[in-house]
């Protein structure tokens, strides 16, 4: 890790009480997005692993062939469509997260609703926006929160797909919500 | 870190882009609606889920285990005992893996990753027909095996690149062999 990013993740270092886990928050730095957030969770003992698996400086272009549209089934909201034809292979999206963070998580919800709620409160307003927008399966309908931390959390969990970020690996560690990809439903 | 969305089949313009919420589609309807209604809080509504047809293709798919390699080593070397197990046929996996591939379709399902030691349908029949040498059903095949490989982000394999271009020239061309007598390997 370069040492510029190193003195970055230690100014956010937050350490538990017992010394056995940290959280990072930090900026993530992306060519044509002026930020992103990678909440990082580690044990002091394993930091190598985990910075080197999230830090990637290979810039890739943005862009998405994809459109909303009110879905067919109302009960569906709207749908992602394509906006031409595609071959099987060809890539229909390709987008930086709006978070990323591990799957598993500290217990302690009331840090986790803490972080969260820094992380997306640190992104630009429009990122912002598009972050509190995406649907929360449990907002409406608590019967089922299973202590969720806060309505980001719900967030969070309702849209973050598992990442693969061990090289060649099978691990999905992390969770990342992404603007466009939250929105294409399930089938 | 960015995301890659693939198409994994043709899509239309104007058609719904989706993927999969949950891992294992190939459960039943029932199991499929408990994991999204704990994970999601929705009732899906697909084809599969309101088709009470699905439950039972779908079991069957389960059933129809990809090919490992031991079995597909197995079969080449049995040419000469088909006659007494119907598992050592010709067309024995090639029968079994595009009753697979046909079921996958018509429940618009992907076939998933297989485990290093085994093939995926696409490439069980591609394989026995190398092995068969049968050229214009391998490179038809190994396009469709090269197909799945650039949606899923693969890189190039030599294995396909050669079924595709020159399948003469295949490892597993002519690889259906008979013996007669345990020391003579004789080619069909």
């Amino acid at each position: 890790m370069r040492s510029q990013e190193e003195a970055a993740f230690r100014k956010r270092l937050d350490k538990s009480k017992d010394g056995q886990w940290s959280i990072i928050i930090t900026p993530y730095h992306i060519p044509d997005v002026q930020n992103a957030f990678i909440i990082v969770y580690y044990d002091i003992e394993d930091k190598e692993r985990h910075n080197a698996q999230l830090v990637d400086h290979q810039t890739a272009d943005t862009f998405s062939h994809l459109r909303r549209r009110s879905a067919t089934n109302p009960a569906a909201g709207e749908m992602s469509v394509v906006t031409r034809d595609f071959a099987a292979g060809e890539i229909l999206l390709r987008e930086w997260p709006l978070l990323l963070m591990p799957r598993t998580f500290v217990s302690d919800y009331e840090r986790l609703k803490q972080v969260i709620e820094t992380a997306v409160g640190a992104l630009e307003p429009a990122r912002q926006l598009q972050f509190r927008t995406l649907a929360n399966a449990w907002r409406a309908d608590r019967s089922n929160w299973r202590g969720m931390a806060g309505d980001l959390h719900g967030i969070v969990s309702t849209n973050s797909v598992g990442l693969d970020t061990s090289p060649g690996g099978n691990e999905l560690a992390y969770g990342g919500v992404f603007p466009e990809l939250s929105k294409i439903n399930h089938r | 870190m960015t995301v890659e969305v693939r198409a994994l089949r043709p899509i239309k313009k104007n058609q719904e882009v989706t993927f999969s919420y949950i891992d294992d589609l190939l459960r039943p309807t029932a199991e499929r609606q408990a994991n999204l209604r704990e994970g999601y809080n929705f009732t899906c509504q697909c084809d599969a889920c309101t088709d009470s047809s699905s439950d039972e293709r779908r079991t069957q798919i389960a059933r129809l285990e990809p090919t490992s390699l031991q079995e597909y080593a197995t079969w080449l070397t049995s040419a000469d005992k088909a006659s007494t197990n119907p598992k050592f046929a010709d067309d024995y996996l090639i029968d079994r893996a595009k009753q697979a591939i046909a079921l996958y379709m018509r429940e618009q399902l992907s076939e998933p990753d297989v485990p290093h030691n085994a093939l995926t349908h696409a490439e069980t029949v591609l394989a026995c027909h190398l092995a068969r040498c049968m050229k214009r059903e391998a490179v038809f095949w190994a396009g469709k095996v090269r197909t799945r490989e650039v949606a899923m982000s693969r890189p190039l394999t030599r294995y396909t690149t050669r079924a595709l271009n020159e399948p003469e020239q295949h490892e597993l061309w002519n690889g259906r062999v008979t013996y007669v007598g345990k020391e003579s390997p004789q080619k069909l």
